[in-house]
Protein backbone atom coordinates (compact mmCIF):
# COMPACT_ATOMS: atom_id res chain seq x y z
CA UNK A 1 0.00 0.00 0.00
CA UNK A 2 1.31 3.60 -0.99
CA UNK A 3 0.19 4.89 2.30
CA UNK A 4 3.02 2.71 4.40
CA UNK A 5 5.32 5.26 3.54
CA UNK A 6 3.67 7.28 6.79
CA UNK A 7 4.81 4.26 9.13
CA UNK A 8 1.28 4.97 10.46
CA UNK A 9 1.38 1.40 12.17
CA UNK A 10 4.83 1.85 14.30
CA UNK A 11 5.81 1.68 17.34
CA UNK A 12 9.06 3.44 16.70
CA UNK A 13 8.92 5.77 13.78
CA UNK A 14 8.05 9.54 14.61
CA UNK A 15 5.98 11.69 11.80
CA UNK A 16 8.01 14.13 10.43
CA UNK A 17 7.14 18.16 11.82
CA UNK A 18 6.64 20.19 8.66
CA UNK A 19 5.46 22.86 10.80
CA UNK A 20 8.16 25.97 11.11
CA UNK A 21 8.55 29.01 13.59
CA UNK A 22 10.02 32.08 12.96
CA UNK A 23 13.39 32.73 13.81
CA UNK A 24 14.69 32.62 17.36
CA UNK A 25 11.11 32.06 18.35
CA UNK A 26 11.38 29.85 21.31
CA UNK A 27 14.58 32.34 22.32
CA UNK A 28 12.39 34.95 22.18
CA UNK A 29 9.08 33.38 23.81
CA UNK A 30 9.99 33.67 26.74
CA UNK A 31 10.83 37.14 27.05
CA UNK A 32 7.77 37.50 25.40
CA UNK A 33 5.87 36.03 28.14
CA UNK A 34 7.36 37.76 30.66
CA UNK A 35 7.32 41.19 29.36
CA UNK A 36 3.53 41.10 27.78
CA UNK A 37 1.72 39.01 29.60
CA UNK A 38 3.73 37.55 32.90
CA UNK A 39 4.57 40.34 34.57
CA UNK A 40 0.92 41.79 34.35
CA UNK A 41 -0.58 38.58 35.27
CA UNK A 42 1.37 37.67 38.10
CA UNK A 43 4.00 40.17 39.48
CA UNK A 44 0.85 41.10 40.95
CA UNK A 45 -0.48 42.26 44.28
CA UNK A 46 2.96 42.90 46.14
CA UNK A 47 4.27 45.34 43.19
CA UNK A 48 0.98 47.30 43.17
CA UNK A 49 0.58 47.29 46.55
CA UNK A 50 4.48 48.47 46.79
CA UNK A 51 3.36 51.41 44.04
CA UNK A 52 0.60 52.34 45.34
CA UNK A 53 2.00 52.84 48.81
CA UNK A 54 3.01 56.32 48.29
CA UNK A 55 -0.20 57.22 46.41
CA UNK A 56 -2.03 55.64 49.71
CA UNK A 57 -0.26 58.05 52.04
CA UNK A 58 -0.72 61.02 49.97
CA UNK A 59 -4.49 60.30 50.02
CA UNK A 60 -4.01 59.40 53.92
CA UNK A 61 -2.21 62.77 54.03
CA UNK A 62 -4.77 64.58 52.27
CA UNK A 63 -7.66 63.26 54.16
CA UNK A 64 -6.19 64.15 57.78
CA UNK A 65 -5.71 67.40 55.88
CA UNK A 66 -9.27 67.58 54.80
CA UNK A 67 -10.41 66.91 57.98
CA UNK A 68 -8.12 69.85 60.18
CA UNK A 69 -9.68 71.64 57.57
CA UNK A 70 -13.21 71.29 58.15
CA UNK A 71 -12.52 70.91 62.08
CA UNK A 72 -11.12 74.90 61.80
CA UNK A 73 -13.81 75.67 59.39
CA UNK A 74 -16.40 74.29 61.64
CA UNK A 75 -15.11 76.77 64.73
CA UNK A 76 -15.69 79.31 61.91
CA UNK A 77 -18.58 78.97 60.56
CA UNK A 78 -20.05 80.58 63.40
CA UNK A 79 -18.41 83.82 62.17
CA UNK A 80 -20.56 84.30 59.14
CA UNK A 81 -23.34 83.66 61.10
CA UNK A 82 -22.50 86.50 63.64
CA UNK A 83 -22.43 88.65 60.97
CA UNK A 84 -25.33 87.84 59.64
CA UNK A 85 -27.09 88.93 62.23
CA UNK A 86 -24.84 92.12 62.41
CA UNK A 87 -26.08 92.72 59.26
CA UNK A 88 -30.06 91.47 60.12
CA UNK A 89 -29.80 94.48 62.78
CA UNK A 90 -30.49 97.98 60.58
CA UNK A 91 -33.26 95.59 59.20
CA UNK A 92 -34.95 94.99 62.43
CA UNK A 93 -34.30 98.48 63.21
CA UNK A 94 -35.78 99.62 60.45
CA UNK A 95 -39.23 97.57 60.65
CA UNK A 96 -39.19 98.59 64.91
CA UNK A 97 -39.09 102.30 63.22
CA UNK A 98 -42.07 101.62 60.80
CA UNK A 99 -44.08 100.47 63.74
CA UNK A 100 -45.68 102.54 66.22
CA UNK A 101 -45.04 101.65 70.19
CA UNK A 102 -48.25 99.54 70.60
CA UNK A 103 -47.85 97.30 67.67
CA UNK A 104 -44.20 96.61 69.02
CA UNK A 105 -45.38 96.30 72.36
CA UNK A 106 -47.51 93.54 70.83
CA UNK A 107 -45.11 91.62 69.03
CA UNK A 108 -43.40 91.90 71.97
CA UNK A 109 -46.02 89.95 73.56
CA UNK A 110 -46.62 87.78 70.98
CA UNK A 111 -42.75 87.05 71.11
CA UNK A 112 -43.26 86.19 75.54
CA UNK A 113 -46.15 83.65 74.47
CA UNK A 114 -44.16 81.81 72.28
CA UNK A 115 -41.62 81.57 74.21
CA UNK A 116 -43.40 80.92 77.17
CA UNK A 117 -45.96 77.75 74.93
CA UNK A 118 -42.44 76.30 74.03
CA UNK B 1 43.15 34.17 42.20
CA UNK B 2 46.56 33.47 40.10
CA UNK B 3 48.05 34.90 37.52
CA UNK B 4 47.03 32.42 35.28
CA UNK B 5 43.38 32.82 35.90
CA UNK B 6 42.80 36.29 35.51
CA UNK B 7 44.78 35.76 32.62
CA UNK B 8 41.92 33.59 31.31
CA UNK B 9 39.46 35.66 31.82
CA UNK B 10 41.13 38.50 30.37
CA UNK B 11 41.58 36.59 27.21
CA UNK B 12 39.14 33.72 27.55
CA UNK B 13 35.63 35.99 27.43
CA UNK B 14 34.07 34.01 24.50
CA UNK B 15 35.08 31.40 25.62
CA UNK B 16 34.28 31.61 29.48
CA UNK B 17 31.00 32.90 28.40
CA UNK B 18 31.01 29.62 25.53
CA UNK B 19 31.85 27.42 28.58
CA UNK B 20 28.86 28.96 30.98
CA UNK B 21 26.52 28.36 28.29
CA UNK B 22 27.37 24.89 27.81
CA UNK B 23 26.92 24.59 31.62
CA UNK B 24 24.06 26.15 31.30
CA UNK B 25 22.47 23.99 28.53
CA UNK B 26 23.86 20.72 29.99
CA UNK B 27 22.20 21.56 33.46
CA UNK B 28 19.03 22.89 31.40
CA UNK B 29 18.68 19.27 29.79
CA UNK B 30 19.16 17.30 32.81
CA UNK B 31 16.77 19.04 34.99
CA UNK B 32 13.62 16.48 35.18
CA UNK B 33 10.19 17.40 36.57
CA UNK B 34 11.26 16.56 39.83
CA UNK B 35 14.08 19.28 39.77
CA UNK B 36 11.36 21.75 38.77
CA UNK B 37 9.19 21.23 41.01
CA UNK B 38 11.60 20.95 43.89
CA UNK B 39 12.73 24.50 42.42
CA UNK B 40 9.05 25.75 42.68
CA UNK B 41 9.21 24.76 45.95
CA UNK B 42 12.49 27.02 47.30
CA UNK B 43 12.26 29.71 44.02
CA UNK B 44 8.90 30.12 42.53
CA UNK B 45 9.73 32.34 39.65
CA UNK B 46 13.09 31.06 38.68
CA UNK B 47 11.49 27.63 38.82
CA UNK B 48 8.60 28.42 36.93
CA UNK B 49 11.08 29.99 34.16
CA UNK B 50 12.76 26.80 33.95
CA UNK B 51 9.61 25.21 33.52
CA UNK B 52 9.02 27.17 30.52
CA UNK B 53 12.37 26.87 28.99
CA UNK B 54 11.76 22.84 29.48
CA UNK B 55 8.19 22.90 28.05
CA UNK B 56 7.80 25.61 25.53
CA UNK B 57 8.80 23.79 22.52
CA UNK B 58 6.86 20.44 23.22
CA UNK B 59 3.81 22.13 24.24
CA UNK B 60 4.12 24.60 21.13
CA UNK B 61 4.35 21.85 18.26
CA UNK B 62 1.49 19.79 19.85
CA UNK B 63 -0.78 23.31 19.69
CA UNK B 64 0.44 23.95 16.45
CA UNK B 65 -0.86 20.75 15.10
CA UNK B 66 -3.98 21.12 16.38
CA UNK B 67 -4.56 25.17 15.73
CA UNK B 68 -2.12 24.95 12.67
CA UNK B 69 -1.86 29.02 12.24
CA UNK B 70 1.54 30.20 14.32
CA UNK B 71 0.18 33.34 15.57
CA UNK B 72 -2.69 31.56 17.21
CA UNK B 73 -0.31 28.77 18.43
CA UNK B 74 1.73 31.35 19.77
CA UNK B 75 -1.46 32.93 21.89
CA UNK B 76 -2.42 29.72 23.03
CA UNK B 77 1.19 29.48 24.65
CA UNK B 78 1.16 31.99 26.52
CA UNK B 79 -2.13 31.38 27.72
CA UNK B 80 -1.04 28.14 28.71
CA UNK B 81 1.48 29.28 30.77
CA UNK B 82 -0.81 31.98 32.35
CA UNK B 83 -2.71 29.24 33.14
CA UNK B 84 0.07 27.04 34.91
CA UNK B 85 1.48 30.03 36.66
CA UNK B 86 -1.56 30.66 38.29
CA UNK B 87 -2.40 27.13 38.95
CA UNK B 88 1.01 26.47 40.38
CA UNK B 89 -0.74 25.94 43.96
CA UNK B 90 -3.63 23.21 42.76
CA UNK B 91 -0.72 21.32 40.72
CA UNK B 92 -0.82 17.85 43.07
CA UNK B 93 2.54 17.00 42.95
CA UNK B 94 1.38 12.94 42.88
CA UNK B 95 0.91 13.81 38.68
CA UNK B 96 3.62 14.86 36.49
CA UNK B 97 4.69 17.75 35.41
CA UNK B 98 4.30 16.74 32.01
CA UNK B 99 0.76 15.34 32.30
CA UNK B 100 -0.76 18.48 33.88
CA UNK B 101 0.60 21.08 31.37
CA UNK B 102 -0.20 18.59 28.56
CA UNK B 103 -3.89 18.44 29.85
CA UNK B 104 -3.97 22.34 30.14
CA UNK B 105 -2.29 22.24 26.57
CA UNK B 106 -4.92 19.74 25.35
CA UNK B 107 -7.92 22.26 26.65
CA UNK B 108 -6.67 25.37 25.44
CA UNK B 109 -6.09 23.95 22.04
CA UNK B 110 -9.98 22.80 21.93
CA UNK B 111 -11.08 25.41 23.83
CA UNK B 112 -9.52 27.56 21.28
CA UNK B 113 -11.01 25.22 18.12
CA UNK B 114 -14.56 25.34 20.08
CA UNK B 115 -14.68 28.92 19.73
CA UNK B 116 -13.23 29.56 16.40
CA UNK B 117 -16.15 27.25 15.06
CA UNK B 118 -18.63 29.04 17.08
CA UNK B 119 -17.39 32.45 15.46
CA UNK B 120 -17.33 30.52 11.95
CA UNK B 121 -21.19 29.47 12.52
CA UNK B 122 -22.73 31.67 9.58
CA UNK B 123 -19.50 30.47 7.18
CA UNK B 124 -20.09 28.52 4.16
CA UNK B 125 -16.63 26.88 4.98
CA UNK B 126 -15.46 24.70 7.55
CA UNK B 127 -12.77 25.64 9.77
CA UNK B 128 -10.38 23.15 8.36
CA UNK B 129 -11.25 24.11 5.31
CA UNK B 130 -9.71 27.66 6.06
CA UNK B 131 -7.17 25.93 8.15
CA UNK B 132 -5.91 24.02 5.26
CA UNK B 133 -6.21 27.00 2.57
CA UNK B 134 -3.55 28.84 5.52
CA UNK B 135 -1.82 26.02 5.47
CA UNK B 136 -1.12 25.91 1.89
CA UNK B 137 -0.32 29.86 1.55
CA UNK B 138 2.00 29.83 5.00
CA UNK B 139 5.38 30.45 5.23
CA UNK B 140 6.05 28.66 8.38
CA UNK B 141 5.25 25.43 6.40
CA UNK B 142 7.37 23.52 4.90
CA UNK B 143 6.35 20.19 3.72
CA UNK B 144 6.19 18.47 0.21
CA UNK B 145 3.37 17.23 -1.58
CA UNK B 146 3.06 13.98 0.93
CA UNK B 147 3.26 16.07 3.62
CA UNK B 148 0.68 18.49 2.69
CA UNK B 149 -1.57 15.47 1.83
CA UNK B 150 -1.56 13.95 5.04
CA UNK B 151 -2.09 17.39 6.87
CA UNK B 152 -4.60 17.90 5.03
CA UNK B 153 -6.05 14.03 5.35
CA UNK B 154 -5.45 14.81 9.24
CA UNK B 155 -7.49 18.05 9.32
CA UNK B 156 -10.84 15.88 7.93
CA UNK B 157 -10.39 13.76 11.17
CA UNK B 158 -12.89 14.31 13.74
CA UNK B 159 -11.13 16.71 16.49
CA UNK B 160 -10.60 13.93 19.23
CA UNK B 161 -9.31 11.61 16.61
CA UNK B 162 -6.80 14.23 15.14
CA UNK B 163 -5.85 14.99 18.72
CA UNK B 164 -4.79 11.21 19.37
CA UNK B 165 -3.32 10.77 16.04
CA UNK B 166 -1.05 13.83 16.44
CA UNK B 167 -0.33 12.54 20.35
CA UNK B 168 0.55 9.40 19.54
CA UNK B 169 2.25 10.03 15.62
CA UNK B 170 4.17 13.41 15.43
CA UNK B 171 4.14 13.97 20.14
CA UNK B 172 5.06 10.06 20.25
CA UNK B 173 3.14 10.21 23.25
CA UNK B 174 2.57 6.40 25.41
CA UNK B 175 -0.82 5.33 25.28
CA UNK B 176 -0.95 5.53 29.22
CA UNK B 177 0.74 8.86 29.30
CA UNK B 178 -2.25 9.83 27.23
CA UNK B 179 -4.43 7.92 29.11
CA UNK B 180 -3.56 10.06 32.07
CA UNK B 181 -4.02 13.40 30.31
CA UNK B 182 -7.51 12.83 28.13
CA UNK B 183 -8.80 10.76 31.70
CA UNK B 184 -9.41 7.91 28.77
CA UNK B 185 -8.49 4.29 28.96
CA UNK B 186 -6.07 2.87 27.07
CA UNK B 187 -8.19 0.93 24.79
CA UNK B 188 -10.47 3.76 23.66
CA UNK B 189 -7.45 5.63 23.13
CA UNK B 190 -6.02 3.15 20.81
CA UNK B 191 -9.16 2.53 18.84
CA UNK B 192 -9.44 5.56 18.26
CA UNK B 193 -5.84 5.49 16.70
CA UNK B 194 -6.37 2.81 14.38
CA UNK B 195 -10.23 4.58 13.41
CA UNK B 196 -7.95 7.62 12.63
CA UNK B 197 -5.44 5.50 11.05
CA UNK B 198 -7.56 4.01 8.78
CA UNK B 199 -9.40 7.25 7.78
CA UNK B 200 -6.10 8.54 6.76
CA UNK B 201 -5.26 5.30 4.72
CA UNK B 202 -8.58 5.29 3.54
CA UNK B 203 -8.23 9.10 2.13
CA UNK B 204 -4.57 9.13 1.12
CA UNK B 205 -4.77 5.91 -1.30
CA UNK B 206 -8.13 7.94 -2.69
CA UNK B 207 -6.20 10.41 -3.01
CA UNK B 208 -3.50 8.64 -4.95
Amino acid sequence: MKTTKYHFDNESHSGENPFKVPDHYFDKFEDELFRKTFVKHTVGKGAYSRALRPLLYLAAAFALFVLVDKIILHNTASEPAVAENIKMQPDADMLYSTLDEYQVLGLCLDDESLTTNN
Amino acid sequence: MGRGGSAMIKCGWPAGNLISIVIFAIIMATKSDIEIVSLLHTNREAGFKLLVKAYRERLYWHVRKMVVVHDDADDILQNIFIKAWKGLDSFREESQLFTWLYRIAVNESLTFLAEKRKKNIFSANEIEDDLFRHMESDVYFDGDEATRKLQKAILLLPEKQRLVFNMRYFDEIKYEEMSEILQTSVGALKASYHHAVAKLERYLSEED
